[in-house]
């Protein structure tokens, strides 16, 4: 009578999913990234990002010529063997101040992605929360606090705080963390409801449990998309606060300094804006590829090497 | 010891649900709750393991092992959740987390209630599995990648992992096909009985109360309305809730096997 309703099990030749522990996840980072790399918009965003972070660390050693070296004689230069990318109006090596704003970068779009995950993951919690109260105040909070403009935010965060890089990591933080809530809202709450969240409840886990072992893997697919998303919109705030004055003082290289003080003469030197404008561009293309690669081959619905049926059973 | 509730009145805001229930299950007991969808059943085992929703009152006794459960602060109720006792849910599907792997999944009570090193956790999801007749192979695999049969499985190897004194399966068959239903009621049915457990077996199918419970409370509209051993009920109920209940079990047995048989038990009999 106690027969096991037992189905074949095929064979697969690589079994990942079964491995647990460092070893296994490991091995599925690198699966993950093998799958990213085998795709063209995947390859693309891992080498422009890979560059990004290598040129950041370089530039923290070594540029072409020192930023603080001006040459009076050859402003907004065309490009030469002298200065890669021409200089600008005081002088100074576009691509030397473009390699040292990339590490600004780097750092203003960690911060602000991690500043907006706790706000994003703070916010869920409380909208999946089962005290009422708490669930609905927060998404009343969220629909009224998601329609003031980032830029109002950075400005009135600069009147305490002046021109610095903390104005631009928490307004963008904060504007994102309230989007990503939004978005990740459907899934949290289908997690929330489901009847595995009732059997860990019935499993003796806490709220806290709940949240960390069953709703935030569940909304991770969409958080991972939705912060390669603000990652790219983060570079643009830069280029624009800095522009406007409230983000990067001025004296510290980022792009959006590189080009803020460029722009009004892009009538006669076009060039010189160019090279910002590009990089920008190329790196939030890059940002937004990235997310959509690693969701594609992080889900082991979407990665059939993720599985360990090799999608037999797929349903 | 075992489970004893008395006089258990449970409203949602200012609806009653339930009407001054009494039911008790002694350990090594296997005890059956029937009766229509909407009678309250799913409410009583809500109210033992104090998850009912935040808009529900509960008042009465629910005593587990000697203790009041009623009013107990969540804290404490959350460490005999899984610890005292086990669950067993109605849709294995769903139940599990897709996310979760097997061998994960029946390792959270653990987790929760117990400070074992990963090895030593291991080790007792793998025996259980064994004992629950799952392969080894399925310790990685996840739910979507199991039949019907083998999901239910872990459900019930994660309820009666932490060997809890009181099993409660809320329909635990009732998402399965009759051939795997007998499967998986044999085998609740032997793991308590060695385990020298309570079970408190919700249903409102009878002839899987006939096979899982010597003993049944009859639920209907938030009141026992007849109560005794099953085999006995099912031959001649008394009231007319239990009748209706039963009659419908055998028309339905009757429809299905086509063969004109008189009795419940006829799929027994092959």
């Amino acid at each position: 009578m106690n027969r096991p309703d037992r189905r074949r099990v095929p064979e697969a030749p690589a079994r990942i999913a079964a491995e647990h522990g460092p070893r296994g996840r490991l091995r599925r980072a690198g699966v993950v990234v093998a799958s990213m790399w085998a795709h063209g918009a995947g390859r693309f965003a891992l080498v422009t990002l890979g560059l990004w972070i290598l040129v950041s660390l370089v530039s923290l050693f070594w540029t072409p010529r020192s930023l603080w070296e001006t040459n009076g004689y050859a402003v907004w230069a065309k490009p030469s063997a002298d200065h890669w990318l021409g200089t600008d109006g005081v002088g100074a090596d576009v691509f030397s101040w473009l390699m040292a704003g990339s590490r600004t970068d780097l750092v203003i779009v960690a911060l602000t992605v991690l500043v907006a995950l706790a706000i994003g993951l703070l916010l869920v919690a409380a909208m999946t929360s089962r005290a009422a109260a708490l669930a609905h105040g927060s998404v009343v909070l969220i629909d009224a606090l998601i329609s003031i403009p980032t830029v109002l935010i950075a400005l009135m965060l600069a009147v305490p705080l002046g021109a610095s890089v903390a104005v631009i990591v928490l307004a963008c933080g904060f504007g994102y963390g309230l989007n990503l809530a939004r978005v990740a809202r459907p899934s949290a709450m289908l997690a929330a409801r489901s009847m595995y969240v009732e059997s860990a409840r019935a499993d003796g886990a806490s709220a806290m449990r709940v949240f960390a072992t069953h709703i935030v893997p569940n909304v991770m697919p969409t958080l991972v998309v939705q912060c390669s998303l603000s990652a790219g919109t983060a570079v643009l705030a830069e280029a624009g606060l800095t522009y406007l004055g409230v983000g990067v003082p001025s004296g510290v290289p980022s792009w959006g300094h590189s080009l803020s003080t460029s722009v009004r003469f892009i009538n006669i030197y076009p060039l010189t804006v160019l090279w910002p404008g590009l990089l920008v561009t190329v790196v939030v293309v890059a940002l937004n590829l990235f997310g959509d690669a690693l969701r594609e081959a992080a889900d082991p619905l979407t990665n059939p090497r993720l599985r360990g049926d090799d999608g037999h059973r797929r349903r | 010891m075992g489970i004893v509730v008395d006089d258990l009145q449970v409203a949602i805001g200012s609806r009653p649900i339930l009407h001054g229930v009494h039911l008790e299950v002694r350990d090594g007991q296997r005890v059956g709750l029937v009766g229509p969808s909407g009678s309250g059943k799913s409410m009583i085992s809500r109210a033992i393991m104090g998850l009912l929703p935040p808009t529900a009152g509960c008042t009465g006794s629910i005593e587990l092992n000697g203790r009041q459960l009623v009013g107990l602060p969540d804290a404490e109720m959350a460490a005999l959740r899984g610890a005292a006792v086990g669950m067993v849910f109605q849709n294995p599907g769903t139940a599990l987390n897709p996310l979760l792997t097997v061998g994960r999944q029946i390792a959270l009570p653990l987790e929760l209630h117990y400070e074992l090193t990963a090895d030593e956790r291991e080790g007792r999801v793998r025996a259980m599995m064994r004992k629950v007749g799952l392969p080894d192979e399925l310790y990685g695999r996840r739910p979507h990648e199991l039949s019907g049969g083998q999901q239910q499985r872990v459900g019930i190897a994660t309820a009666l992992i932490t060997s809890p004194r009181l099993i409660i399966a809320d329909e635990p068959t009732t998402a399965l096909d009759s051939m795997t239903q007998r499967q998986i009621v044999d085998l609740l049915v032997s793991l308590v009985d060695e385990a020298g457990a309570a079970l408190l077996f919700i249903t409102h199918d009878f002839s899987v109360l006939a096979r899982a419970t010597r003993y049944c409370y009859v639920l209907d509209a938030g009141r026992i309305v007849e109560r005794g051993r099953t085999e006995a009920l099912l031959e001649a109920p008394h009231t007319p809730q239990a009748r209706t209940l039963v009659e419908a079990a055998r028309r339905l047995t009757l429809h299905v096997d086509g063969t004109g048989a008189q009795e419940t038990e006829t799929e027994e009999g092959r």
